[in-house]
């Protein structure tokens, strides 16, 4: 019987360490710390419609008034 | 659009899609979890496509490298074919990073928002979107000639048939294309997987019967000598800096012309004698305020170019019968047509004899 208990501990023993070595680690996802959470303050200001028309800089992008034609 | 409207993330599921779940930071930069918008926003990169698609799309990115929507080689290819020095501090150099670097595109210029050059601004939210919008990213760049032709804007001529009988969209033609192939080229024509009439209209080369006009030109004449109507030409720019400091170029009004003429890129799988020619803005005094002579060797390549007219019709008055074309001169690109700076540019394109009328047709 004390036999038979070893082998099965040994076994599973075996299969978390296969499972743990098998694990596919996703090298472009975000780190807990760069993701979802983090994310979400950008989205908070961004998908506020009211609060981006209070803060927005508008930078005046200066065009030449010279150019004439297509180009 | 306003400002606000260029950054507004219309729908905020977008953080629940495969991009959304990268996190904003790793392909912006910038600080996300500080709350003032101005530290946030230090080391914000707006358009992070160069450093980031490649991550995951390097099979797309590879070819887009050298793409000529993204490198710009078709300018230089010419600039340079025309004895035009770029170097690093030359001053086509500094030229050309004043005027035409702009017209590069990058992914997210055309998968998720407008060109920087117009103005940028997401097109629908941060949504990546697979296909372009013909109008906010393809008419956008392309809109004065072809967008113009191919929608009918142009006074007096219609729009392109595959337009208004099929509705078809830029991308419905151009596709693999637009990313390019592996091969690094010259002109959008040397592209390899570049999109051509027979690839949807193979009937027109396996079956002629009863359409002497095909039967008698197939492989002579590009498709748009008998079936493009006139098209916008421009002549004589010249850019400069203005006296607040800022690019300017000047050109002279464009003109609407239809020219066939022959064809200087001719091989083996562009094989047609006749073609269709347009005339670009550039005049060998273009760059001439930034140095006396700097396209020495100007001609060198024609000024009138290989083109393919996006007003294409079933029917137009030089396909109406073989007189319509035969022995009208008007239709073709002759000495009188092209000014005598530039005759010796164009001498291997300029028809010197236009086919004769045909008798008794």
């Amino acid at each position: 019987m004390k036999r038979l208990l070893f082998a099965v501990i040994g076994v599973l023993i075996l299969v978390t360490i296969v499972a743990v070595g098998c694990v596919v680690e996703d090298g472009v996802g975000p780190t807990p710390d760069e993701g979802e959470g983090v994310v979400s303050s950008c989205v908070t200001c961004h998908s506020d419609k009211d609060l981006l028309k209070q803060t927005v800089t508008i930078v005046e992008e200066e065009k030449s008034e010279e150019t004439s034609g297509e180009g | 659009m306003e400002v606000w409207q260029k950054v507004f993330l219309k729908d905020a599921d977008f953080i629940q899609s495969t991009h959304g779940k990268v996190g904003c930071v790793i392909c912006h930069g910038g600080d996300s979890r500080i709350e003032d918008k101005e530290t946030a926003h230090v080391g914000i990169v707006a358009d992070p496509s160069e450093a980031n698609c490649n991550t995951c799309h390097k099979d797309i990115a590879h070819v887009n490298d050298i793409s000529l929507h993204t490198s710009l080689g078709g300018f230089i290819s010419v600039l340079e074919a025309r004895g035009g020095n770029l170097e690093e501090d030359s001053p086509l150099a500094e030229a050309f990073e004043n005027h035409c670097q702009q017209c590069h595109t990058s992914c997210g210029q055309c998968h998720v928002s407008r060109p920087d050059e117009l103005g940028g601004g997401f097109i629908s939210g941060h949504e990546f979107r697979e296909t372009p919008s013909m109008q906010y990213n393809c008419i956008a760049c392309h809109g004065s000639r072809v967008g113009a032709e191919y929608l009918g804007e142009n006074a007096g001529i219609p729009a392109d048939v595959h337009w208004t009988k099929a509705t078809m969209t830029c991308t419905k033609c151009h596709s693999q294309e637009l990313h390019g192939s592996d091969q690094s080229v010259d002109t959008r024509y040397g592209n390899p997987v570049a999109v051509n009439c027979e690839d949807c209209h193979q009937d027109v080369w396996t079956n002629t019967a009863g359409n002497p006009q095909h039967e008698q030109h197939l492989g002579d004449l590009s498709c748009q000598v008998c079936h493009s109507l006139p098209y916008k030409n421009c002549y004589s720019c010249h850019v400069n800096i203005d006296q607040k400091g800022l690019p300017s170029r000047i050109s002279d009004p464009s003109e609407m012309h239809f020219e066939i003429g022959y064809n200087a890129l001719r091989s083996s799988e562009n094989p047609y004698k006749y073609v269709v020619l347009r005339h670009p803005p550039v005049t060998a005094s273009t760059f001439d305020y930034y140095g006396e002579n700097l396209l020495p060797n100007f001609d060198a390549v024609p000024t009138w170019k290989y083109a393919t007219p996006h007003n294409i019709q079933l029917k137009t008055p030089q396909n109406e019968s073989c007189n319509s074309c035969h022995g009208n001169r008007d239709l073709f690109l002759t000495e009188d047509d092209v000014s005598p700076a530039e005759s010796e540019a164009n001498k291997d394109i300029i028809v010197p004899e236009i086919p004769a009328p045909r008798p008794g047709e």
